[in-house]
């Protein structure tokens, strides 16, 4: 009998114990996720203070976000796994991240090639958007104006890039930019060097060039 | 009392029951310890707001983004990246070397026998100074590339009394993807000036890996280079 009362009394304290652990460790979870995380900016062109997202206001990550995704739809580098690697259904493509299932397919089956012979040309090419990005008046569509700078020679320090502009429409699934809800998930890409423009709802569903 | 035939007759009968209540006593501390405790910690943590920043850093017209001023990304620098940053930024800054000395440049654009003049000395810059400054850290291809393409340009410039220097100052030298054992793309920017003119420069170098024949640089050497003008 006092055998069988010791067995209980050690079952209840490694019941306890375990209680005690399961305690703690949803403690340690709860403080883990209600931190909170704003967002900082800082501007390029200006020494500047950091701003919060609702400082620097939707309007501007939209324009952000597009001179990021119009650099990703047409920059090159001489290095042809460069355009390789963005021409994957994966996080190392920002075109792939920040694109509708359509106009992915169909930047990597009629605008990727073309890009991939430049690299391996060895090619460069810079991207740079102009004027002010409009909304059009009759459709949902915004008015982007790029240029593209292009290096065709390498090692020839007396060429001049040859400069082309063109101008293409974007139709946009979300309008918000916000910050993606699941701050783990967020803190986590950012965390393991994903690139900071993913982590906005911003989606590209049609793209028409002229 | 009927000892010795009923051994287990306690000496005090009500201990039993003193020592049942003091342990159900204790447990009773217990449970109630753990229940403050419980009352007090969690809604304290789910009040409790800590400022976790993510810093980004857009450069919106070249449409660059990126996180800084992380603590807890790990950024401790391997010896892989370190050699890596070292072999491009020297080999870039011979590159664009000119020097009004021609025997300088001469022995900057040398070839020389790897396994007797690159493997006895440790590489430096010091502007095309070194013996085969590019041929040590290039690889065949590259070398001989820059031998037919860029060096007739190069003793040209030299021809005209020009100068070209890479200003180590302005040198920045950035990972494309990342460094791995095996080599790695980088990306490097610098300011070139020379007599005349002075310009900024953009090259896209990709290092790879042979233990045996650059064994000064732990194997890694410049197997493409490729430069632009700004």
């Amino acid at each position: 009998m006092k055998k069988l009362a010791g067995f209980f009394i050690g079952l209840i304290t490694m019941v306890a114990i375990f209680a005690v652990i399961c305690l703690v460790a949803i403690v340690y979870d709860t403080s883990d996720k209600i931190n909170v995380r704003p967002y900082f900016f800082r501007l390029s062109q200006s020494i500047s203070t950091p701003r919060s997202f609702a400082q620097v206001g939707p309007r501007r990550i939209r324009d952000w976000l597009i001179q990021k995704y119009v650099t990703e739809y047409f920059y090159i580098i001489p290095n042809a796994q460069n355009i390789a690697d963005r021409m994957e259904h994966n996080g190392k493509s920002m075109v792939y991240m920040m694109s509708g299932d359509k106009v992915f397919k169909d930047w990597v089956k009629n605008v990727a090639p073309d890009m991939k012979d430049l690299a391996e040309n060895g090619a460069r090419r810079t991207v740079k958007v102009f004027d002010e990005i409009l909304t059009s008046e009759t459709n949902d569509y915004l008015r982007v104006d790029y240029e593209l700078k292009t290096w065709y020679k390498p090692n020839d320090m007396t060429e001049t890039p040859t400069t082309e502009r063109g101008t293409m429409y974007l139709k946009l699934a979300d309008t918000n930019f916000q910050v993606a809800s699941d701050f783990m998930a967020v803190r986590n890409w950012l965390l393991r060097r994903g690139d900071p423009a993913a982590i906005f709802s911003f989606q590209v569903q049609d793209v028409v060039k002229d | 009392m009927d000892y010795p035939e009923d051994f287990n007759t306690s000496a005090f009968p009500a201990g039993r029951r003193v020592a049942l209540s003091r342990t159900v006593g204790i447990w009773i501390a217990v449970s109630l310890f753990l229940i403050v405790f419980g009352c007090i910690a969690i809604p304290w943590l789910i009040k409790n707001r800590t400022i976790d920043p993510f810093v980004i850093y857009v450069d919106a017209p070249v449409g660059e983004w990126r996180l800084v001023g992380r603590s807890d990304i790990k950024r401790s620098l391997t010896y892989y990246d370190a050699v890596q940053r070292s072999v491009v930024g020297i080999f870039a800054e011979n590159w664009f070397a000119v020097n009004s000395d021609m025997d300088i440049n001469d022995a900057n654009w040398a070839q020389c026998n790897r396994t007797q003049v690159c493997d006895t000395r440790i590489p430096t810059s010091s502007a095309g100074a070194q013996e085969c400054g590019i041929y040590c850290l290039a690889g065949e291809e590259l070398y001989q590339n820059f031998k037919t393409k860029v060096l007739p340009i190069h003793q040209a410039i030299a021809d005209l009394g020009e100068t070209w220097s890479l200003n180590a100052k302005t040198l920045m030298v950035m990972p494309v993807g990342s460094a791995t054992p095996a080599g790695g793309v980088w990306k490097v920017r610098g300011h070139v000036s020379g007599r005349t003119e002075a310009f900024d420069v953009i090259a896209y170098v990709t290092v790879a890996r042979n233990l045996e024949k650059y064994p000064q640089t732990f194997g890694f050497y410049v197997s493409d280079f490729k430069a632009y003008r700004e």
